[in-house]
């Protein structure tokens, strides 16, 4: 069941920050802050604004987990699994913007994959029900995720009118934000989105140390 | 109900018997009740235990089918080959997918159901795909739940079904897999066999549905299932014949606003109370045979009463008539038997009274025979003023020698007879009889203020009756009677004499000599009835004609003799000049004046009533004459015999 909820976005001027950086917060419901949130540009840039692929980014698995859980890289961008456990894995995914899989393996870790395309990716691990992680894959590079403050910062981001949203797998609608960039003072933007319950695989505990 | 008359027995043994009957009925059907309200509550309390572990064993099992199906279901949505094939979109692949493990685990139907709650795919061809399921409270109810799970039944395609939901991960949550099993007749009846319990399965929405379960066969008494209390199928009326009395307890298995799953689940009473059915032909008997045996022994007990009392009674009621009717046949040793023998001597004591009374009363006179029974007769007497008469027959000695001696004792007995009864009618008392005299007593042995009157009184009455009986001698040719009566009150001595062995009530004394001496002077006056001055002085009433004074022998004192008189003789003397005449001439004799007598009796004649006492003075004068006149004449004449 789902209902729809409006986003609130605040702006709140500040005059300590540049221009082209943007303090990012984001709140859920409860006014708890939200770790893992993905802050994106919406609008389109021009090309040479764009940046371009910087080295690969690692997806670790420790301990049955992926971490980080939720990541954001930009289109073109190679990701490195390399598996810290004494355990195969077997990292899949399905999803539309980037469907592959990395057959089980351990200690010699498979060639990075790059995320070409734009969108969402959920991995998952045939062998641990519960491990998923998820890649953001943004087409520009100006975006951020919220650390466990559920803050962040964009920095030099072009001083226009430009419209942001917000992304969290527990989130119940996606938030858009447009606002007028202005090279005289900084900002914040905040959001504050409605979370819900996402079902994920029941992780039990281990009968042995080293099977489960 | 019952008139009064009812209980208004006229037979004891009758009375004995109902109320016998009616003390065992109370007690048998009390002790009935109490069987059947404790059977009865035992059938229900383990029926009741049976019920509840019939809805354990069903929810139980409920319960372990849905955990295995969750189990089972569980292992799809984990398998990757499956998800690989939903994120493809391959819909065929993933229907015989599902069909493949719906086979594999033994399930009715596997189905495939989007986050909206479209159907995907299903197993089933009557499912609809990709529409939207009508009812996806299931659904709503999974994601609600910590790991996405639910179980619950729903009614679709006129089937119940067991039904279980878990997401399925690809690996975030892309869909609902569903698993169902059929709640059918197979399941209902392994529960039946396994509980001995009949379960019927209802889904009840605007319509009620029955799913499985045997009972009832009339579908028109299934409501009575959703009910409280005890039910009755088959005839109502007669619960134990046509209909079947049931108890049940209603399991509700599931409820949602589309509808409410109800297993109901029921227990024979009647199978469990047969015992007690059984029970109740054997009391039925036992009351029957005990009635009968109670009746017939309390009719054989009373029996043993009522018979020596009707016995008693008869006899009582025979001896109110006067005759002495033992009572027989009571044998008993008992209460009643002691009365029966205590009321044959108490028969016997009487009857030996009653003819003691009798011949006593023959004997004797009834007042002695009454006062001899009343006190123990003590020898002995007491000094009493009485009245004392005696009356003979004249020239009797002479009469018997004309008559043969039955002749005699014949018209003796009827005179004696009718000379009694005149005696007895004026409370007197004969004393005894002597010969052809009588001796009575009047104021003895019952006390009687009256005595001389009475005596007087009887005197003049047994001259009347002997007028009467005279004409009876007549017509049977015997003889005129004339009586002499001598009449004198005066102390006596009364009382019992003789010896202890024998004795005599009677009286003697100066008193009684004289009565005798005035019955023996009435020969010489011609007059039947004399009395003494002492007579004449106690009872003025009565009209008397002095006729003498006379010493009689053995007897100092002088007595005055006087005719006591009847009403027809005092007629007689009043309208006689004669008696004048008589009256001075005994002044005369008296005087001494014995010369003047024979002249004024001259004028008595011969047929004059004082004609025998006037020729008693002429010869007494012609005698005086002759041998001169006695010293110290006081004009009384000493008679020297008797």
């Amino acid at each position: 069941m789902r209902r729809n909820l409006i986003a609130t976005a605040l702006l709140i001027m500040s005059s300590a920050l540049l221009a082209q950086d943007m303090r990012i917060k984001v709140i859920n419901q409860r006014g708890e802050p939200v770790a893992g949130a993905v802050v994106y540009v919406v609008t389109s840039l021009p090309a040479d604004k764009q940046p371009t692929t910087a080295e690969p980014v690692i997806i670790d698995q420790i301990n049955k987990e992926f971490v980080p859980h939720i990541s954001a890289i930009a289109a073109g961008t190679a990701v490195k699994f390399p598996n810290r456990d004494n355990i195969r894995h077997h990292v899949y995914s399905f999803s539309p913007a980037k469907s592959f899989e990395l057959p089980l393996y351990k200690d010699a870790p498979p060639a990075p994959v790059v995320f070409e395309k734009p969108g969402i990716v959920t991995l998952g691990c045939n062998i641990h029900d519960w491990m998923t992680s998820y890649i953001f894959v943004a087409p520009h590079r100006y975006f951020t995720v919220t650390g466990k403050d559920g803050s962040a910062t964009m920095r030099d981001l072009p001083a226009q009118a430009l419209e942001f949203e917000v992304w969290h797998p527990r989130q119940k609608e996606v938030a858009t934000v447009t606002r007028q960039l202005v090279a005289t003072g900084g900002m914040t933007l905040a959001f504050r989105i409605e979370e819900k319950t996402v079902l994920r695989p029941f992780r039990g505990q281990a009968n042995s140390k080293n099977s489960y | 109900m019952f008139s009064q008359h009812f209980w208004q027995f006229r037979s004891f043994a009758r009375r004995l018997a109902v109320w016998m009957a009616v003390l065992l009925l109370l007690l048998l059907t009390g002790i009935y009740f109490a069987i059947e309200n404790t059977l009865e509550r035992n059938a229900r309390s383990t029926l009741n235990q049976a019920l509840e572990v019939t809805a354990a064993t069903l929810t139980a099992r409920l319960s372990d089918q849905r955990g295995v199906l969750l189990d089972k279901l569980r292992l799809l949505s984990a398998d990757f080959a499956f998800k690989q094939v939903f994120a493809d979109g391959d819909r065929d692949t993933l229907r015989s997918a599902l069909e493949n493990h719906r086979n594999r685990v033994h399930a009715n139907v596997m189905q495939l159901i989007d986050l909206d709650g479209k159907v995907l795919v299903s197993t089933d061809p009557r499912d609809q795909e990709n529409q939207k399921l009508p009812d996806h409270w299931l659904l709503t109810r999974a994601s609600e739940h910590e790991f996405g799970e639910a179980a619950g039944f729903v009614f679709v395609h006129q089937e119940l079904v067991q039904y279980v939901v878990s997401p399925f991960f690809t690996p975030q949550h892309s869909a609902w897999v569903v698993m169902g099993i059929r709640l059918d007749a197979a399941f209902i009846e392994t529960l039946r066999t396994q509980t001995h319990s009949e379960v019927t399965v209802f889904w009840q929405n605007t319509e009620r549905v029955r799913i499985a379960g045997r009972l009832p066969e009339n579908p028109q008494e299934e409501a009575q299932l959703l009910t409280d209390g005890d039910i009755t199928l088959g005839d109502a009326r007669l619960p134990t014949l046509g209909g079947r009395h049931y108890l049940h307890m209603p399991v509700l298995l599931e409820s949602q606003p589309q509808g409410k799953a109800t297993a109901v689940l029921l227990r024979s009473f009647d199978e469990a109370m047969t015992p007690f059915y059984r029970l109740r032909n054997v009391l039925l008997a036992l009351c029957c045979g005990s009635l009968l045996l109670a009746v017939l022994a309390s009719s054989v007990l009373a029996r043993r009463v009522t018979n020596p009392v009707r016995r008693l009674g008869e006899s009582a009621q025979a001896l109110a008539k006067g005759e002495y009717l033992p009572v027989q046949g009571v044998n008993q040793q008992d209460e009643l038997g002691t009365l029966a023998t205590q009321f044959n001597h108490m028969l016997h004591g009487l009857q030996e009274r009653d003819a003691v009374r009798g011949l006593l009363g023959k004997v004797v006179s009834t007042a002695v025979a009454e006062e001899l029974l009343k006190s123990p007769p003590i020898l002995g007497g007491e000094l009493r003023t009485i009245t004392v008469m005696f009356t003979d027959i004249r020239n009797f000695t002479r009469l018997s020698e004309q008559f043969p001696a039955t002749t005699v004792i014949e018209f003796l007995n009827a005179y004696l007879s009718e000379m009694s009864s005149c005696i007895d009618a004026e409370c007197g008392v004969v004393d005894k009889y002597i010969g052809d005299a009588i001796m009575a007593l009047f104021g003895a042995p019952l006390p009687n203020h009256k005595h001389t009157e009475n005596a007087v009184r009887a005197a003049l009455a047994m001259q009347q009756v002997l007028a009467a009986l005279q004409q009876t001698f007549t017509t049977r040719g015997w003889p005129a009677l004339h009586t002499g009566i001598g009449i004198h009150t005066g102390e006596a001595v009364v009382g019992n004499m003789g010896s202890a062995q024998r004795l005599n009530y009677t009286a003697i004394g100066d008193t009684v000599n004289l009565a005798s001496r005035l019955e023996g002077l009435c020969k010489y006056y011609g007059w039947p009835v004399l009395v003494s001055d002492a007579v004449v002085q106690a009872t003025p009433q009565f009209a008397y004609l002095e006729l003498d004074r006379v010493r009689v022998q053995g007897r100092a004192q002088p007595v005055g003799v006087f005719a006591a008189l009847t009403p027809q003789q005092q007629t007689m003397l009043h309208a006689d000049a004669q008696t004048q005449d008589f009256e001075q001439a005994v002044q005369a004799w008296r005087r001494g004046d014995i010369e003047q007598v024979p002249s004024l009796l001259s004028a008595i004649h011969e047929g004059s009533p004082l004609a025998t006492v006037a020729a008693l003075y002429r010869v007494r004068c012609q005698v005086f004459t002759e041998q001169g006149m006695p010293d110290h004449w006081q004009g009384v004449y000493d008679y020297d015999s008797k």
